[in-house]
């Protein structure tokens, strides 16, 4: 308590007294904002009728010019981001309101007072000084979240790019892929950059990320937007990037954060093990330069600017070995640390290196006043070459730290945009259309692309695999025999040893056609209201070529000596009805299989290929009503279409059920209603209670089209399932292997015949379920503003979430996956589907009858999907802000977020083992894998708390001194206690309910920034900088490991610790339980990953102009 | 740095705890939940049985299915209630209809429970007080605890298990052991906790026995609620269920008009659910059609038995079937008597041969370097003559022998230099005669060499190769700290040894014995070769090895061995390993109850 008093006393020292903030918002187009007030004469105590209202901003091409109506309104719509200067012609006298800050995606509300009774008279030519602030409360608008700009990313301390600071944003939080919204997976957001959703199309990832010095304004939603937004079920980024002016201005800057300067990364030790890996940060810099100008004064200018940048990084890579001095058998625990004593053995390191070169290009047009046009490009290509230190997946020690990965990968886009106003301004059409582009493409750098993936899936000793690790090993981790240092414990024990290979890598591209086109009409009707309408179009595609490494799927050794085998299958003919009837009597080689359930015969292919297209339709209706001056009304309806195409690859092809594939796997048509309102009751614009409910869809990444409608058959096999030895009947030495000195055992198992089938994954093409909804969230949002200082309020939000229709695959029908809503009621669709299958199953026709056979089976799985356990994702947050809007002199932003998240149901990926598969990951593959899920959820933090803040102290002459912080506290996850699946591996089964592990600890982070500045003449400053982040090198735990164990072991339904001692292994021969305890994970609920990077300082410089 | 924040924490937590309280959801009740109220109800019983569902995977193999499914009752939801297993999802993603969603229905007995791995599983619908289950420690070989627990009811002993007794004296008592699943198998999902009775021995109950379980009054939920008396198994609700008949449960190859099998590797390799008395296998009981020489019937495996006879090369097709009234005995002298012969219940095959043919020719296949020739069949070894091949330089001592028992391997021995680099040619056209009697060539009876067919090389196979350059100790067994039950020490090394070289200045031993030493690939062949091979096997007489004593071998590094050309091996160091001599066990006789 004392701690966080005296943070809060630095907190606001750095604000000084004025606390402000920026969050005025309305929904307009997406890469401007706009103004309105009334003008009002208080000399005649009247409205300020017919008044001229002249906009001007240096960001401005050109002015805007609008005449009061018979209220004193005016609106000023379309306006580039940037500081403006009003100025109101009126009865002869000249008015002048500066300061006027336009943000995007913001309406600010300009309310003017003239008087043409005191003012009558004055020299004509005069102009009066308006003095004031704007109201900060926004009283239009009811979105969550906050507007990013350069007086953020320059005074306080922050990550290089927007997609580095978006977690400013109340409630915030880093998860595994990006930064997530209201207890939404981060690739639940959608990214628009220039006006164009720039959203990786496999995955939902961040794609196109940008310097800091190249952007505008970073808008970040979180919540309660309007219906002119869409496809998301997290939040909204919208980033708009600088564009030129009448003058010549830009930056050079550079950046530097030497690696001596930052302190070593704490070491994850893993217990029963003797790999530990340490990734430390090398030199990381840039150097870069914008610079934006006119090419015609008022009518085109420029703007351009690169920025290449390199991050360097070191993986070191520690083999230990455990002690047992008093020789009982125990390995000896350090004390300090209560952790496995250790002896270092070796050392070994390797350096990474990525290069990015990030670039922007952009042209602002102005016809005329009334039509403006922007063209811009700008894309982030990047080189990686990089340590290989295993298959996270499986979580493997790898032998391989010394071979490296070449990645390509980045994006490029280009955008245009159209805007023109009509009806004297009180219509605008906007128009963009844009391409994104995204690539990457991953290929090894050494022989260990040329190897299959194969690892051990048990403890072994590191003296094992002498022969890749090297003979200086053996001096201490010799187990038996002479030179045994503690012959009563396994001296370097090693789980997940990888001894080969790389696994599965990929070649993508993922592109985006964008088109939008909208109307925005003023209208006054029982108030003012802005209507908006708009129609879009996204057509997006996925390439991808998948490989595994050295040409055949990977391997991984049991404890028992099986083997098993995973790998692509390929359809290679489906089976005549005959062969169906008899499957015995197919013949088949050693690298097919029977498949889709004795339908096809499959055959081993170590490539997936694969191109699919997709497309989306949005429109949009929105009004916002201004009932009273204190009262709006937003409400608006958004309608999203959604085709999911089938791969090229496989359209036109028969499944092996006899049906020919088409060209679309499913359409959606979803509708989406928004309503809200804003009160103010103080009535001057200084409060605001609001409220909002809207439901938000999730535009379906491609990954699904991919592996589910594109035929994807993953086949897993068990190989030497029979332990065979030299001597029995139908042995062979290329099963019964171990790793041995020299060999290859990936290339000797590809010769094994003891292969049993253990599952395939995919049967073709995917039956997707008559009837699917498309994945929804619904929101309620309640809060309040007010503002208790010029430029400063105050808020407090609650905020509901949650997800009550998902999509998912499930396992519908006899050896069939389907893409359904799991839970939700199909009869209705099941009980035609039925009907036709009888009728079918009446039929002369053989192939008709096997039709009826299948649709009675597809209609079978439909009737069960309602007993699918419900997915849930409560998530209620309240949410407490500070906001000061930016001045010259100081910013602060701080917010504390209670939320709670529970549920079965964590997002698009799996929280729990990473898997990143978009509606398709395996959390409700099979019934079994549904219990225990229901919980707290992998993102449910209670508590988080962010300060954010610069002051400046202007020394005149002797320059500008900036103090700037960041300040971060949340609460640690809580964690579960998960065993392996027999069917989908490690950390798939919840062995007791989720969250019942204790949670990880309370972190929080430190950042400083100090900088000095010169003014070298009125357009040039020159300013040294540096950061220091993390500076009590605070490293503390984010994770830990949750596998008690990575044995096969069922959950136990509802129960406790005591319980767990109970629960029974399931073999991996035999799929079976048996009457033994799994094997502990010795490293269970020891830490695996710390939340924060190290401490470390970055320098630089920064010349303005 | 701003990270202990306890105090705030808490009073800040608890404002907005209350606050959202007002609006947060409850946990719902799943379908994957149990079901904790009232006494815990048994929900199946099901035993392990053979799997006969017309399956994609899993065909022949074992599988737990519901001999008793429980009906409907007060805490039931009616049609579908999930918390009774209905249609299941197997591990191998396959489905099983395990219980009728109509609970009004329940299912058939069981008839076909493996006759000697069966076990019975009880589920319960809610988790079981776990001090039902004892937890044993397990521990490796060498009694240090791997941290693992074996479950184990032989304390509390939950039900009763009775079967019907093979002598004619009623029900008796089965002993039995289990454990209690607080997870339950993936195939009574929903994931019901459940006793598992196994059987101490299974085998002890005939086949085609009618078995009972039930349930004592011990066994409670974590509450302190015992099962429902009428739960138990009772005269009225009975929990029974039926070992299987004698069965054959997977026939190799699987009945097919396209089989096509090499001539050596034909037959019929037959895996039976019981043991049975091999005296049961007779020519009437046993049918190739045509007729096939020499038929009979060996063990390759437990339960499992492979066909053979003198298959000639490229004939057929064979059929085989077990005539209808064939009678087989399990090992309590019951007797199940078989119907018509089909493929269905896998007594019939068809297949045929193929033509001989070289499958391989290595240069060092074992034993050590000599030349192998691999043929899809058997083949006579007299009638490789030396004119049918040539090997380059000359190779003193030249012969044919057979690679051990395989007689579809002829190997090209003689007395091979020590790195030398030698060409075999087997030149087109050469010739040899198949043996497709050769399963009892090694009876000494030479007349089993009827040939069916001659091969003859289509075109010249050659391999060049270099033989070792010094000879060396490729391995010995037993492997150190071994525990053996056979009082032999064997050294394997790369070149054929000469046993004579060997003498008790070549080793030590303690405590200590005699040994002498052979090669261990002599055989008596009937046609007069003499195997000489690399391993040298050291023996003792009988009785020298003392059970339960650990021995210590020392094969001196100062040894000296010589090869059959006199090329001497000497180890340099020491070469130690420890073992320990057991006497093997006797057979128990097998007891029935």
């Amino acid at each position: 308590m004392k701690k966080l008093s005296t943070f809060m006393a630095v907190a606001l020292a750095f604000g000084g007294t004025s606390l402000i903030k920026s969050e005025v918002a309305f929904a307009q187009a997406t890469t401007v904002g706009q103004l309105r007030g009334v003008v009002r004469d208080t000399g005649a105590k009247e409205p300020a009728v017919g008044a001229t209202v002249v906009a001007t901003s240096p960001a401005l091409q050109g002015e805007q010019v609008v005449i009061t109506d018979e209220t004193g309104q005016y609106f000023v719509t379309s306006l580039p981001p940037g500081m403006y200067t009003l100025t109101v012609y009126y009865n002869d006298a000249t008015y002048s309101r500066g300061n006027v800050l336009v943000q995007v995606g913001k309406e600010v509300v300009i309310n003017i007072s003239v008087n043409s009774v005191t003012n009558a008279g004055r020299p004509k030519g005069e102009v009066i000084e308006i003095k004031g602030s704007a109201p900060i409360v926004d009283q239009g608008s009811t979105k969550t979240g906050l507007t990013l700009t350069s007086d953020y990313t320059n005074n306080v301390p922050t990550g290089r790019t927007f997609g580095a600071t978006m977690g400013a944003a109340a409630g915030s939080q880093g998860d595994q892929y990006g930064i997530s919204f209201g207890g939404a997976t981060s690739v639940e957001n959608t990214y628009v950059v220039e006006g164009i959703n720039t959203t990786d199309t496999a995955y939902g990832l961040l794609s196109s990320n940008l310097p800091n010095e190249f952007i505008n304004e970073t808008e970040v939603i979180t919540g309660g937007y309007n219906a002119e937004y869409g496809r998301a079920t997290g939040g909204i980024v919208n980033v708009v990037t600088k564009s030129g002016s009448n003058e010549f201005h830009g930056s050079v800057f550079g950046t530097f954060s030497p690696s001596s300067f930052t302190a070593q990364a704490k070491t994850v030790q893993t217990e029963g093990g003797s790999v530990d890996n340490q990734l430390n940060a090398g030199n990381i810099w840039d150097i870069g330069a914008e610079v934006g100008g006119p090419i015609i004064k008022d009518k085109l200018w420029f703007h351009v600017g690169f920025d290449p940048s390199v991050v360097n990084a070191t993986n070191t890579r520690l083999v230990q070995s455990q002690v047992d001095a008093n020789q009982d058998g125990v390995a000896d625990i350090d004390p300090a640390t209560g952790l496995t004593k250790h002896e270092l053995v070796s050392k070994s390191q390797v350096d990474g290196s990525a290069k990015t070169y990030y670039y922007t290009a952009k042209i602002n047009g102005a016809i005329d006043q009334n039509n403006q046009f922007q063209i811009s490009a700008f894309g982030n290509p990047r080189t990686n070459h990089r340590p290989y230190t295993g298959s996270g997946s499986q979580n493997t020690t790898s032998a391989l730290t010394d071979d490296s990965l070449n990645q390509d990968s980045g994006a490029q886009d280009v955008s245009a945009k159209w805007t023109s106003k009509l009806n004297g301004g009180k219509t605008e059409l906007d128009a963009v259309v844009g391409y994104h582009h995204a690539y990457s493409n991953t290929t090894s750098a050494t022989d260990a692309g040329n190897k299959s993936f194969v690892y051990y899936r048990y403890e072994r000793s590191l003296q094992d695999f002498a022969d890749i690790e090297g003979p200086g090993i053996s001096a201490k981790c010799t187990d038996g025999g002479a030179g045994d240092l503690y012959p009563l414990i396994r001296n370097c024990p090693v789980t997940n040893y990888q001894e080969s290979g790389l696994g599965l890598l990929e070649n993508r591209s993922n592109d985006r056609l964008t088109g939008a086109l909208s109307i925005t009409q003023r209208l006054k009707l029982a108030g003012y209201h802005v209507f908006k309408g708009g129609i879009d179009y996204e057509g997006s595609t996925y390439d991808t070529t998948q490989n595994y490494s050295g040409g055949i799927g990977s391997f991984y050794r049991a404890r028992s000596g099986t083997w098993r085998f995973q790998n692509f299958y390929n359809i290679e003919r489906n089976l005549t009805a005959a062969e169906v009837a008899n499957p015995s009597s197919v013949t088949l080689a050693n690298d097919e299989t029977l498949c889709s359930s004795g339908r096809a015969l499959c055959k081993q292919s170590p490539t997936l290929a694969r191109s699919a297209s997709d497309g989306s339709l949005g429109a949009f209706i929105q009004d916002s009503w201004q009932i009273a001056p204190n009262f709006t009304l937003n409400a608006g309806i958004r309608f999203e279409h959604q085709t999911a195409g089938i791969p090229k690859e496989v359209q036109g092809t028969v499944t092996p059920q006899n049906e020919t594939v088409g060209s679309t796997g499913f359409t959606l048509n979803n509708w989406a209603p928004r309503i809200g309102f804003v009160w103010d009751p103080s009535q001057e614009g200084k409060a605001k209670i609001f409220a909002h409910w809207g439901r938000f869809y999730e535009n379906i990444p491609m990954d699904l089209n991919i592996r589910s409608l594109g035929g994807e058959i993953d086949n897993i096999a068990n190989l030497n399932a029979k332990h065979l030895v030299n001597g029995q009947a139908g042995y062979n030495p290329s099963c019964a292997v171990d790793h041995a000195m020299g060999t290859d055992v990936g290339s000797t198992l590809k010769n094994c015949t003891d292969f049993a089938q253990a599952s395939i994954f995919g049967s073709g093409v995917e039956y997707v379920t008559p009837g699917i909804q498309g994945q929804y969230s619904q929101e309620a949002i309640f809060g309040a503003e007010y503002e208790v200082l010029p430029d400063t309020k105050v808020g407090l939000t609650y905020t509901h979430r949650t997800l009550p229709v998902v999509v998912e695959d499930i396992f519908l029908a006899n050896g069939d996956y389907g893409i359904t809503n799991p839970s939700e009621n199909f009869d209705a669709e099941a009980d035609k589907l039925s009907a036709k299958a009888k009728t079918e199953q009446m039929s002369t026709d053989a192939n008709v009858v096997a039709q009826g056979n299948l649709d009675a089976s597809r209609a079978a799985g439909m009737y069960r999907i309602k007993q699918y356990d419900a997915p849930s994702r409560n998530y209620d947050s309240l949410a407490f802000n500070i906001t000061q809007r930016p001045t010259k002199n100081s910013l602060i932003l701080a917010s504390y977020t209670y939320s709670k998240e529970q549920g079965n149901f964590p997002g698009l990926f799996s929280t729990e083992t990473g898997q990143l598969d978009p509606n398709i990951t395996s959390q409700f593959d099979l019934p079994a894998l549904l219990a225990n899920r229901y919980g707290a959820l992998g993102l449910d933090r209670p508590h988080n708390v962010k300060i954010d803040g610069f002051y400046r102290f202007d020394l005149k002459q002797a320059g500008l001194i900036t103090i700037g912080t960041s300040l971060r506290a949340q609460s640690g996850i809580a964690h579960n206690v998960l065993g392996a699946d027999i069917v989908y591996g490690p950390g798939e089964s919840y062995l007791l309910q989720r969250g019942s592990a204790p949670r990880s600890p309370t972190t929080g982070q430190a950042d400083f920034h100090l900088s000095y500045g010169r003014r070298l003449d009125k357009t040039k400053t020159l300013e040294v900088f540096g950061d220091v982040f993390n500076i009590s090198d605070a490293q503390q735990e984010s994770a830990t490991d949750e596998n008690y164990t990575t044995d096969s072991a069922n959950p136990i339904v509802g129960g406790d610790m005591n319980d767990l001692k109970h629960v029974k292994a399931i073999s991996a021969d035999t799929s079976t339980e048996t009457a033994h305890t799994p094997v502990l994970n010795p490293n269970f609920g020891h830490t695996t990953s710390y939340q924060q990077a190290p401490r470390s300082f970055r320098f630089g410089v920064r010349l303005t102009f | 740095m701003f990270v202990y924040l306890p105090l705030r924490w808490k009073w800040v937590g608890a404002v907005a705890t209350s606050a959202l309280a007002l609006t947060a959801c409850t946990r719902p009740d799943e379908y994957s939940d149990l079901r904790p109220d009232g006494p815990p109800e048994v929900l199946t019983v099901s035993v392990n049985a053979l799997d006969t569902r017309p399956a994609f995977f899993g065909v022949g193999q074992a599988l737990e299915q519901a001999t008793y499914c429980k009906t409907i009752g007060p805490n039931d939801q009616g049609i579908g209630d999930p918390k009774r297993p209905g249609e299941v999802n197997l591990v191998d993603i396959t489905q099983l209809v395990y219980c009728p969603a109509d609970l009004t229905m329940g299912v058939p007995e069981i008839t076909s429970a493996m006759p000697e791995a069966w076990y019975v599983r009880i589920e319960f619908d809610e988790l079981l007080d776990p001090a039902i289950e004892d937890l044993v420690a397990d521990v490796d070989p060498t009694g240090v605890p791997t941290g693992t627990y074996t479950g184990t009811l032989a304390k509390t002993q939950p039900v009763t298990l009775k079967c019907e007794s093979s002598t004619g004296s009623g029900l008796v008592d089965v002993p039995y052991d289990g454990y209690y699943s607080p997870s339950g198998n993936l195939i009574s999902y929903p994931l019901g906790p459940s006793l598992v009775i196994i059987p101490t021995d299974a085998s002890t109950i005939a086949t085609n026995s009618e078995c009972f379980v039930s349930l004592k009054d011990k066994i409670h939920d974590k509450d302190g609620n015992e099962v429902p008396a009428d739960q138990r198994g009772t005269a009225a609700i009975p929990y029974r269920f039926k070992t299987a008949p004698i069965q054959i449960t997977a026939i190799s190859p699987k009945d097919s008009a396209t089989n096509s099998l090499a001539p050596a590797a034909a037959g019929v390799d037959l895996t039976f659910n019981a043991s049975i008395s091999a005296t049961d296998f007779t020519a009437t009981s046993l049918n190739f059609t045509p007729t096939v020489a020499n038929v009979g019937a060996s063990e390759s495996a437990p339960n499992e038995y492979f066909i053979y006879g003198d298959f000639p090369a490229a004939a057929g097709p064979f059929t085989f079937t077990i005539p209808q009234g064939t009678v087989f005995h399990d090992q309590c002298g019951h007797a199940t008597t078989f119907g018509a012969a089909t493929a269905a219940n896998q007594t019939l095959t068809r297949f045929s041969t193929k033509a001989i043919a070289l499958t391989g020719l290595a240069p060092a296949a074992e034993p050590g370097t000599k030349v192998a020739l691999t043929f899809n069949q058997y083949m006579n070894d007299a009638t490789l003559a030396a004119t049918e091949y040539t090997i380059t330089p000359a190779l003193a001592n030249a012969r044919v022998e057979v690679s051990g028992l395989d007689q579809t391997k002829l190997l090209i021995a003689g007395d091979y230099a020590l790195g030398t680099t030698y060409t075999f040619t087997l030149p087109t056209s050469a010739t040899i005669d198949d043996c497709p009697g050769a399963e009892g060539y090694f009876a000494g009876d030479p007349t089993v060499c009827v040939k069916s067919a001659t091969f003859s090389s289509p075109s010249e196979q050659t391999v060049t190769f270099t033989t070792a350059s010094a000879i060396a100790l490729k391995s010995v067994t037993p492997a150190d700290n071994a525990t053996v039950t056979s009082g032999r020490i064997s050294l394997t090394f790369n070149q054929e040894m000469d046993p004579a070289t060997f003498d008790a200045s070549d080793y030590t031993i303690t405590p200590p014995v005699t040994l002498t030493a052979r090669n261990a690939g002599v055989f008596a062949y009937a046609n007069g070769a003499a195997g000489s091979y690399e391993t040298l096997q050291l023996s003792a007489a009988a009785g020298s090895f003392v059970n339960g004593t650990t021995y210590t071998f020392t094969l001196k590094g100062t040894a000296s061995l010589a090869d059959k050309l006199g090329n001497v091996y000497s180890p340099g160091t020491d070469k130690v390993i420890h073992f320990t001599y057991t006497v093997p066990a006797a057979t128990p006789p097998h007891v029935c109850l």
